[in-house]
């Protein structure tokens, strides 16, 4: 069913990482997927997927929605731990494990593919802990909307670009519940979209197509009545309730995010097991 | 005679994940043919799923549904001839028409069933004569026409593919007073035409009691009450209890029982409600 | 007197597109009082949304004047004008999904305030306020889709509170709600009249209209009645011709009375139909 699809999926409980400024977490998750770059020997790896374990638990995230989240990515990971098996480029101090035929594996193979792999989930579990399922989606608008608020002053369309992101997060469920209704009418009227081949499946769409637009353009056009009349005026003059500000824990995580590369190269430099 | 049954039906939305919830829960009802029978409860209640269960839309988790006899599940990939068998119209379904013209629309029932070009001509101009529209709306655009008239025209679509079963999720939501005594005059002569079976869905008690043969009342998912509309009418505190609001004509009589005065509050119509008061009006003394 | 709130005379609408027009109001001459509870009954298709839209100043009259808060708005108005006229005039919609503008219920609230340039406590304590009124304040946090037909039609309302405008025009909001989103909806109607608000209200159902102090029938574009419940649904060739019908309570009574029994037919709902019921029974018993 369409409806399960949850956007941004968000998890609506109350643990530290929630609370946090929705700016800071975007320039966080930045510096988290930077430190993880930084990373180079296998304590360094090792730390950072600690750091990774250790968000997943102060978040109050379920380990299961996590995994699950990371069960699509499989595909792109077994393909990517291969490819770095395989096309290892050895250096004359690299440890051949098996030769045959055209195909040599080394042990630096192995561990490079494990590094990308450590690194690929530190950031999917990184950047979904602390932005995606620990942030609303109209907190991270908001965010967004008071961190490119000085571009507003040359003229950009600051305030027009986030009207349309908190419009377009307020009606995609109710687009999808809509998709959901028009398609098992049609289906009611004896459509099939399983079968056949492309075009005849294509074809089948177009009965769902145009009902989702005609019925979007009316919902756009009472919007626009409804907001009117509610006196909108575009961003000018506009006030807003809630304004966004930073609270010392803000900074104490960007320090302690930020201090994630510093320890990187720390690691790097005195603990250099295993750099390939 | 049952021309479709629930036996045992539960249904569950979001099957394992935190969001998991039982739409239906172990239902049972006997639909009898030629019958008018309305389906009543709260938004919420399960009435909406129990249609695109008979029609197959949605698969049950576990029960049977059964039309002329039949599991509907017996044989999933002719799921598709069910949907035919049991014509489902979805609440507003004027928003569903999508094609150039409104014969076109209606046609698009019946070019699915596979049927020959004059079968289906004649499947069209026999369903606009049920729901009342004139000839010349054939040709119109669906997005030149009036509310009501797209509405007759999305019911026409279904009607067109001649199900023997006609399932009406709240078909006259938003239509003023006359509009919607006007629809459901209609619905009433289909049905005696065409002898199928009708099966309104609704939250109108005071509508379903002057239209149904049969009322099932659904609450929380499970069937509440089911009979004859008198059998119904006849527990109507209950029905209270449950929050569902009663036909005024009802609750007067309960209210002028609560007095003391001695009257059946089985009464659900306005003249039967009439002859239940006039009663105590040439009774006389058995006033408490 | 009371102030006039809304007057109209003569006023004309149509509406042009493409190559066509069509003419949905004809010579409406009207008043409104401020703190009154009007509701507006007729067919779908009457005119009366359109006039709803007009009051609101989302159609422009094509003739005839208009005056809102004894301003005259007319081509000369300017768009500053306009905008405190609507200041004043807050609507209500059919759909509530399609009047939100904002996922978070307290932040859809905040819209209509936020539009004003009002300081930020100012917007919060009127927010809190409006979500008091309407019942919905332990919900200020949830989102949209998580709320009953009713409930988000309860939060756009409080969405019009918040501009603590002076009339209040609900236009069918209730026609896509079932029994219990209605009661919730009328009880907050209600609720708003006995504030000393101006309403109108615009629907389908007899029995919201009974409530009323005053009620217009239209038809074809036409005020074609105007007077109070009472008046209006003794009137039965009236809710024949207009395509209406009397609440059950009046209709049993009406019966009760065609049948020879000496009863006030004057009972708009169970409540008094049963007290006039009883009253009727009582006087036949003493005599």
């Amino acid at each position: 069913m369409l409806k399960d699809i949850t956007l941004g999926q968000y998890f609506p409980i109350d643990s530290p990482i929630h609370k946090i400024d929705p700016r800071m977490k975007l320039i966080t998750a930045i510096v988290y997927i930077v430190s993880v770059f930084f990373a180079r020997s296998a304590v360094a790896y090792g730390f950072m997927l600690l750091t990774a374990i250790l968000l997943v638990i102060v978040s109050r995230i379920p380990i299961k929605t996590i995994l699950k989240s990371l069960k699509p990515l499989i595909f792109i990971v077994v393909i990517t731990g291969i490819i770095n098996i395989f096309w290892y480029q050895p250096k004359d101090s690299s440890t051949l494990l098996v030769s045959f035929w055209i195909i040599n594996i080394y042990l630096e193979g192995i561990i490079s593919a494990v590094y990308m792999l450590t690194r690929i989930a530190c950031i999917i579990i990184g950047t979904s802990v602390i932005l995606t399922y620990t942030t609303s989606p109209i907190a991270l608008t908001d965010g967004l909307e008071q961190m490119l608020a000085p571009l507003g002053k040359l003229h950009l369309p600051v305030h027009e670009f986030s009207m349309m992101m908190t419009i377009a997060m307020r009606f995609i469920p109710t687009i999808v519940e809509e998709t959901d209704k028009i398609m098992a009418a049609q289906k009611a009227r004896g459509s099939d979209f399983s079968t056949g081949n492309i075009i005849r499946r294509i074809k089948a769409i177009i009965p769902i197509l145009i009902p989702l637009f005609v019925s979007s353009f009316r919902r756009a056009d009472e919007l626009a009545i409804a907001m009117e009349c509610r006196c909108y005026r575009g961003g000018e003059g506009r006030t807003k309730m809630t304004k966004l500000k930073f609270k010392y824990y803000d900074f104490l995580w960007l320090v302690l995010v930020a201090s994630l590369i510093a320890v990187m190269i720390v690691i790097n430099t005195y603990l250099p097991f295993y750099i390939v | 005679m049952t021309i479709a049954e629930f036996k045992n039906v539960s249904y569950v939305y979001s099957k394992d994940t935190p969001f998991e919830k039982a739409a239906v829960n172990d239902v049972n009802i006997q639909f009898e043919q030629g019958k008018i029978t309305g389906i009543i409860g709260h938004t919420g209640s399960g009435k909406s799923t129990l249609s695109q269960l008979l029609n197959g839309l949605l698969k049950v988790s576990s029960g049977e549904v059964y039309v002329n006899d039949k599991n509907i599940w017996s044989e999933p990939k002719k799921i598709r001839e069910v949907r035919f068998k049991v014509g489902l119209v979805f609440q507003y379904p004027e928003y569903q028409l999508f094609d150039e013209t409104i014969r076109k629309d209606i046609s698009f029932g019946p070019k699915n069933m596979g049927l020959s070009a004059e079968e289906i001509n004649e499947r069209v101009i026999e369903s606009i004569k049920f729901v009342g529209l004139p000839e010349d709306v054939l040709d119109m655009s669906p997005f030149d026409i009036s509310g009501g008239q797209k509405r007759r025209a999305a019911i026409a679509g279904i009607m067109a593919m001649r199900p023997e079963i006609l399932v009406l999720d709240e078909p006259a939501a938003g239509l003023d007073p006359s509009g919607k005594r006007e629809i459901f005059e209609r619905l009433r002569k289909y049905k005696d035409d065409t002898k199928s079976t009708l099966i309104i869905i609704s939250h109108s008690m005071e509508d379903m009691a002057e239209f149904c043969d049969n009322i099932v009342v659904m609450s929380d998912s499970r069937v509440f009450l089911s009979g004859s509309v008198e059998e119904v009418f006849s527990h109507s505190s209950e029905l209270t209890s449950v929050g569902l609001m009663v036909p005024q004509a009802t609750q007067i009589l309960m209210e002028l029982k609560e007095m003391g005065y001695d009257v059946d509050t089985g009464a659900y119509t306005s003249t039967d409600a009439v002859s239940q008061i006039m009663k105590l009006f040439e009774g006389g003394d058995d006033h408490a | 007197m009371a102030e006039t709130v809304i007057k109209t005379e003569n006023l004309n609408f149509q509406y042009d597109s493409d190559n066509k027009t069509k003419q949905v109001l004809f010579d409406i001459s009207l008043e409104i009082e401020k703190g009154s509870f009007v509701c507006i009954l007729g067919r779908n298709g009457s005119g009366k949304s359109t006039l709803a839209k007009v009051f609101s100043l989302v159609n422009k009259p094509t003739s005839g004047t208009l005056e809102l808060f004894g301003n005259q708005f007319d081509d000369k108005t300017t768009e500053d004008q306009e905008y405190e006229i609507r200041k004043k005039i807050g609507m209500v919609f059919q759909n509530p999904d399609n009047q939100m503008v904002a996922t978070i219920v307290e932040e859809d609230v905040a819209f209509g305030p936020e539009n004003l340039g009002l300081e930020p406590t100012e917007i919060r304590r009127r927010v809190d306020e409006a979500l008091d009124i309407v019942g919905m304040k332990e919900f200020s946090k949830h989102s949209s889709s998580q709320l009953s037909g009713g409930q988000k039609q309860r939060v756009a309302i409080a969405g019009i509170i918040a501009l603590s405008p002076e009339v209040i025009i609900f236009d069918e909001s209730t026609a896509m709600l079932d029994p219990i989103g209605r009661r919730e909806v009328m009880q907050t109607i209600t609720k708003l009249a006995k504030m000393g608000k101006t309403i109108i209200l615009i629907t389908h159902h007899m029995d919201e209209a009974v409530n009323a102090d005053r009620i217009l029938i239209l038809s074809n574009g036409r005020i074609s009645a105007d007077g109070t419940p009472k008046e209006i649904f003794s009137n039965d060739k009236l809710i024949e011709e207009t395509g209406l019908e009397l609440p059950q309570s009046k209709k049993i009574l009406n019966m009760l009375s065609e049948k020879g029994i000496e009863i006030d037919t004057n009972g708009l709902d169970p409540h008094n139909a049963a007290l006039n019921i009883a009253e009727a029974l009582k006087k036949r018993r003493a005599q």
